[in-house]
């Protein structure tokens, strides 16, 4: 016990517990070594925290300061490519958008389609030419219906269009071959829904009206 | 350390000597507390900015960056491609323009159909302007023509008239056999709805020729 009391005391270590009564040391000569010592270890904790501190914040700091380094290696090196990435995705949008207007003005080329419907009347109708004598033909293609609205619409997918007409007037020496006459008419895939109308004699054959859709491959516009 | 053997039995604690050393104490935990909290703050906010969103620009990440060097090659591709492409669709414009006028031409219509007709045998007995019409892709204008002479002739004509300088398609027809003729010969009335497209201002095929316009000046390089 006196030996730690030694130890810890130093100097002012008392000799024995005899001594002891004959002390002459004021209570707060005692307080005031206790208190010392309660701050010589508190220093030491507060310095190795302070340290720990110093240390991480020094760490951090070089940490970020590499990272810094890092992105502004990698900024130098990625910003020619991503221009060229983003030059890259806009102008592919823009292409698919003139590609897709192309399209659509390119459908609105003259074509001959009319040629077309007309020549697969009379390839239809010329086989029996000695029967039927072909008047007057009518024909009208789907055209494009101009809507207030389409023309200020940036992609108009599919045209409103008019339903197509054709109307052929004929005459027929024998009733026989209407039948022949509108299967092969039907044949023809450039017309649906083939009909026919209006069955008056006059004269020396009877007056036919046969009526038909003609298909065009393209909305005239 | 602050265990009661290691103290001097003098050493009591009265009145002001114990509120001093509980100062120190709290000092102690204030100290200490305060140094974690900092510790700790400083530590989050360092992984906060510098570990997990580091930026190289400020809309494009660390990630996104390295993703695209490592696809550098195959954007210089996209881009190459897209540079490709980009010409062809130039390119076909430019063909759309040269077959599209931009103005509705009568007079030039009328001469050169009088032209075909006069190749063909054929007689143009009247031409008149109807009405213009502004659809989403085109405008036309619509046209409608008195044609006399052979059934065959006219039907050349008609096939003609998509390759005519500025194309004109033709989406309807009324055709019957003369009436001052017999009827063994062949020929026709053929009353001809025509349309000749242009590229009217507001229509799809203007506005293509204006972005081809604006865009070879800062991306056909």
């Amino acid at each position: 016990m006196i030996h730690h009391h030694a130890k810890l005391l130093g100097k002012f270590a008392l000799p024995s517990s005899f001594v002891r009564q004959l002390d002459l040391l004021p209570c707060e000569f005692y307080e005031e070594v206790e208190t010392n010592r309660v701050r010589g270890w508190w220093a030491f904790v507060l310095t190795l925290l302070l340290i720990g501190f110093g240390n991480l914040v020094l760490t951090d700091w070089l940490r970020a300061e590499s990272s810094r380094r890092y992105a502004k290696l990698l900024k130098d090196k990625v910003a020619p490519v991503l221009e060229i990435r983003n030059q890259a995705l806009q102008q592919s949008v823009m292409n698919q958008k003139l590609q897709r207007w192309i399209g659509h003005v390119e459908s609105a080329r003259p074509d001959d389609s009319l040629v077309q419907t007309l020549a697969a009347v009379t390839t239809a109708v010329r086989t029996q030419s000695r029967e039927a004598m072909v008047d007057s033909i009518e024909i009208a293609l789907p055209t494009e219906i101009v809507a207030i609205s389409s023309a200020a619409d940036d992609s108009p997918n599919a045209h409103p269009h008019t339903v197509g007409k054709l109307a052929i007037d004929l005459r027929v020496s024998q009733t026989e071959i209407v039948q022949q006459l509108l299967a092969r008419l039907a044949e023809q895939p450039r017309l649906d829904d083939v009909s026919v109308q209006g069955d008056t004699v006059a004269g020396d054959g009877t007056r036919l009206k046969i009526y038909a859709v003609p298909q065009a491959t393209r909305v005239q516009p | 350390m602050m265990s009661p053997s290691t103290k001097h039995p003098r050493a009591t604690r009265s009145g002001l000597r114990w509120w001093r050393l509980a100062s120190l104490r709290w000092h102690v935990g204030g100290v200490v507390a305060s140094l974690v909290v900092v510790t700790a703050i400083v530590h989050a906010y360092r992984f906060g900015t510098v570990q997990h969103t580091m930026h190289v620009f400020p809309s494009v990440s660390c990630e996104e960056a390295l993703e695209v060097l490592r696809h550098a090659e195959s954007w210089r591709d996209v881009h190459d491609q897209n540079l490709v492409s980009y010409r062809q669709t130039v390119q076909r414009i430019e063909s759309i323009a040269q077959w599209l006028p931009e103005r509705a031409d009568f007079d030039g219509l009328n001469h050169q159909l009088r032209e075909l007709a006069d190749a063909h045998q054929c007689k143009l007995l009247a031409l008149e302007n109807t009405e213009t019409s502004v659809g989403s892709r085109v405008g036309v204008m619509i046209c409608k023509a008195h044609l006399r002479g052979d059934f065959a002739m006219i039907v050349r004509v008609l096939n003609q008239l998509p390759k005519l300088a500025s194309p004109v398609s033709c989406d309807g027809i009324f055709i019957q056999h003369g009436a001052e003729t017999d009827s063994m010969s062949t020929w026709c009335d053929a009353t001809v709805s025509l349309r000749i497209p242009y590229s009217a201002p507001g229509t799809l095929a203007a506005r293509l020729v204006a972005a081809s316009a604006t865009d070879t000046s800062n991306l056909g390089k």
